[in-house]
């Protein structure tokens, strides 16, 4: 029982539209029944979402987001069987595939993934559910109010009959969709906000849950790859006889460098053979060497300089008071260092190619692939395997990019696999910054201007996207996360410059909000020093103008018991962010859509001889409507851990322009030891439902270095944390 | 030739004697559930259990193995039965899943020693790397599958 239900789940994932039943899809102009011939003109329609009920009562549920451990599949199937009234194990998610018909732009980023199409569901499951009523009760003509649905089934109320929805999909094909059908409110939820089991847990356990590298196709060859460590560097030297002595070893295949769009994949090299093993081994004597590129001078001192001077340049003010500071904040050059390395299959033929593996967009994937080839799309099969981890790291292509130039040339399946070291020193990383606050208080000890001013290093242009936000606009997506602070300033002034080390860069879950979040928390909290009042309450003073921030903040004070005095030794520290809002033309500005504010109180201890350890987080979210409060809890969880992760050890150094860290024995992530106690509360909110999966990470580092300030009057303003001296 | 047993399955494994298990399993047998995640043992995503220890199979050739039991996550039940993967689901612990057959694996090798094991043990001996940030409920895993587990032995 439980091996079919996994093995169904996995045969619906990447498959659509199979079998008879009913499909409807919601588009710009509502819900709309869709017969095979229409679904070609769906890209007219504006789908960009499906749900499909068979005859045998089974529904599949088509949606633009990847399932990546957030949850999102389990969540969004809840909000379906909740209108529609069916079972959530009768629901089968898909994921759709990057054609036209099925949505302009499939990605799954920026916690975006339930806001962005919790009406839909909601609509397109009521309008299914009318359809099914309004069928049976035209079958047994009765009026439509003596009839419910519920369970996969419409029954008549007085005479008990029944009629599964399979058996009524082909009378409601015939029906045209209600314009506005009965939405449930809230107060009728029986799904909705209840703890739910993921969907995606039991073969999580089993080892049955297939990733990209667990594919297996006949005569299929495995490859690993080393590409030049610097844009644009050279491939030199390497041993092609000694690797081929190599048992196993079938080729050694050169991979030159491509641009791909605005995209550059680095020159690399491959070694292809019967196992992972052989083709590592392979590689080891192949010992291939790289030089030049353009990044060849940069090293961690250099990136230093030079951000102080574009600080030096962006500094045009001194405040003038009684009570100012001007102060630096340095953010560091951070890896993604998802469990699961970039990899994927790729099996290409002359007139057809068809990949296999872990990505966050898959029109990113294919768009490239479609450059690529040459084919059109139509010829062209994306199946997303499941994601070990991905945090914005696997929105990139390089992998399928090598793997189809490897297939290319061999005419064989290639699974192509990085080796732990590629993919910490050859990859995209979360960006570096350096941040100059300066701050004046006014009369009333509160902030009276507060001058902002960043160096960050961006990358090279590598969408048409981040080209128009960088060049047209002179914008960068992450110098604006979250600014103006929420707090009541009568001045704000945000200044910022970016520089290109050459370095490739890709946005680590929370992006900007964890960089910024940290400064912002960290100066309020020193300019609360320097009034000599308490952090909360100062903070508290600030937000008298934004309910939702006050009340979250001051409950989060009750929760974590804010009062209580601690004895030496342990000091308590607060934080609190609103994800995601960015300053453009207007400040805060939140682009329509719902935002999710969060707080996190930390306690830490220092021992006598400077040892850290974090003791507990209490962390408050309004995330408005809370969908499943299992998912929303570890999703929070988990940002927590990685908030500590990144604030204790995590980062990256560049000498002669490489990344000098390789492993987990230099890239020190969070380990259990490191996990301190949790209590999370979830606020209840009449607001629509938002994002969870980004937004508790920002919060919790700034909530645990002032906490280190709390203990032992030492200011954290570098990250990570370290070696620095707490004593 | 190397004489192996899996899940207890003999197998006369062909591949060279210096091949990792790790790769063995993935690649030779198609045993899947056991991960690469760093090939210097740090991480853990690849532990199996050698004669009922943990071990990461990035860092044991299959000489090293020879003529031990092997147990991989295929192995520990037919049904997700096993009191740590039922604790596992009841607790909801894996978000990307990637690392959890080296989670779970270590675990059961802990509670078969020890159903209660203090935070220390847990700290020191649950030392695989989760990117996602699964430990809490790891740990809450950790004490309920004591408790079925010694439900079981009762």
């Amino acid at each position: 029982m439980l091996d079919q239900q996994i093995s169904r789940r996995k045969l619906f994932r990447n498959s659509v539209l199979l079998g008879a039943g009913i499909l409807l899809g919601h588009g710009a102009g509502g819900v709309k029944i869709l017969n095979a011939q229409e679904v070609k003109k769906a890209k007219e329609l504006d789908i960009s979402l499906y749900i499909k009920i068979f005859t045998d009562n089974t529904v599949q549920l088509i949606l633009p987001n990847i399932e990546m451990g957030q949850g999102i599949h389990t969540a969004q199937a809840m909000v379906i069987a909740e209108e529609l009234g069916v079972n959530l194990d009768n629901i089968f998610v898909s994921n759709a595939p990057p054609l036209p018909e099925y949505g302009k732009r499939l990605s799954t980023a920026g916690s975006a993934s339930m806001n962005k199409n919790f009406d839909k569901l909601i609509k397109i499951g009521a309008t299914a559910r009318e359809m099914l009523i309004e069928a049976a009760s035209l079958e047994w003509r009765v009026h439509r109010d003596e009839c419910v649905a519920k369970g996969g089934y419409v029954s008549h109320l007085s005479t008990g009959r029944s009629f599964s929805y399979g058996e009524l999909t082909e009378k409601a094909s015939n029906l045209v969709p209600p314009q506005d059908p009965r939405i449930k409110n809230r107060k009728e939820y029986q799904l909705i906000g209840q703890e739910i089991p993921r969907i995606d847990i039991p073969e999580k356990v089993n080892g049955s849950a297939v990733y990209g590298m667990d594919v297996r196709l006949p005569d299929m060859l495995f490859a690993v790859v080393k590409s030049a460590p610097r844009r644009g560097g050279k491939l030199m030297e390497f041993n092609e006889d000694e690797a081929m002595k190599v048992k196993g070893v079938k080729a050694v295949v050169r991979i030159p460098e491509k641009r791909v769009y605005l995209m550059e994949f680095p020159e690399s090299i491959a070694v292809v053979a019967g196992s992972n093993w052989q083709a590592m081994k392979g590689m080891e004597r192949l010992s291939p060497e790289f030089s030049g590129g353009n990044s060849e001078e940069v090293d961690d001192k250099k990136i230093e300089e030079s951000f102080s001077e574009i600080l030096a340049d962006l500094d045009d003010s001194d405040l003038k008071a009684n009570k100012a500071f001007k102060l630096e904040y340095n953010l560091p050059l951070q890896a993604h260092a998802t469990l699961e390395p970039f990899n994927c299959t790729v099996n290409y033929a002359e007139d057809f190619c068809e990949v296999w593996g872990p990505t966050q967009s898959q029109s990113d994937l294919m768009d490239r692939l479609n450059k690529l080839t040459g084919l059109p799309k139509e010829k062209i099969k994306i199946n997303v395997t499941s994601l070990g981890g991905s945090f914005g790291s696997k929105r990139r292509s390089d992998a399928f990019v090598q793997a189809f130039h490897i297939s290319k040339t061999l005419r064989k399946p290639i699974q192509l696999m990085w080796t732990r070291e590629q993919d910490m020193t050859c990859s995209h990383y979360m960006q570096m910054s350096k941040h100059q606050v300066q701050i004046s208080l006014g009369a009333n000890s509160y902030p009276k201007s507060w001058n902002h001013r960043i160096a960050c290093s961006h990358s090279f242009v590598q969408t048409d996207h981040t080209k128009k936000q960088l060049i047209e606009w002179g914008v960068d997506p992450n110098c604006i996360d979250g600014f103006p602070p929420a707090y009541k300033l009568e001045n704000f002034d945000l200044k910022y410059k970016w520089e290109d080390f050459g370095l490739s860069f890709e946005n680590l879950r929370s992006a900007g909000s964890t960089q910024n979040c940290f400064v912002i928390e960290s100066a309020i909290d020193e300019s609360a020093h320097l009034a000599g009042l308490d952090p909360l309450s100062y903070r508290l003073g600030l937000l008298d103008h934004d309910e939702r921030h006050r009340r979250l903040l001051e409950d989060l004070g009750s929760q974590s018991n804010w009062k209580t005095r601690l004895d030496s030794g342990f000091g308590r520290g607060i934080a609190i962010y609103e994800f995601m809002v960015k300053k453009t033309r207007k400040p805060r500005d939140n682009f329509g859509s719902p935002t999710t504010v969060s707080a996190a109180s930390a306690v830490v201890s220092v021992s006598e001889i400077g040892r850290l350890k974090i003791e507990k987080i209490y962390f408050r979210v309004d995330c408005g409507l809370c969908v499943n409060p299992n998912v929303v809890r570890s999703q929070i969880e988990g940002g927590i851990i990685m908030g500590i992760s990144l604030a204790l050890n995590e980062k990256l150094s560049i000498k002669e322009g490489r990344v000098v860290q390789a492993n987990y024995d230099e890239y020190k992530i969070a380990r259990m030891k490191h996990t301190p106690e949790i209590e999370i509360e979830i606020v209840d909110s009449d607001l629509p439902p938002s994002g969870t999966g980004e937004p508790a990470i920002a919060p919790v580092i700034p909530a645990i270095t002032n906490a280190i300030f709390a203990a032992t009057g030492k200011r954290i303003r570098n990250l990570p944390i370290g070696k620095q001296k707490l004593t | 030739m190397t004489d192996l047993t899996i899940n207890k399955i003999n197998h006369q494994a062909k591949a060279e004697s210096d091949t990792p298990l790790l790769w063995y399993l993935r690649d030779t047998l198609n045993l899947t559930g056991t991960k690469y995640g760093c090939g210097i043992q740090q991480c853990g995503a690849c532990t199996v259990l050698v004669d009922g220890r943990p071990v990461r199979s990035c860092g044991v050739t299959l000489e090293e193995v020879s003529g031990k039991e092997i147990l991989t996550i295929e192995g520990l039940s037919e049904d997700n039965s096993h009191p740590v993967q039922q604790a596992w689901v009841a607790e909801q612990v894996p978000q990307c899943g990637y690392c959890q057959s080296g989670q779970i694996l270590t675990a059961v090798a802990l509670l078969s020693r020890n159903t209660k094991p203090d935070e220390q043990t847990v700290n020191r001996t649950m030392n695989v790397l989760c990117r996602c940030g699964t430990y809490p409920r790891i740990r809450k895993a950790i004490t309920k599958a004591g408790e079925i587990m010694e439900k079981q032995n009762a």
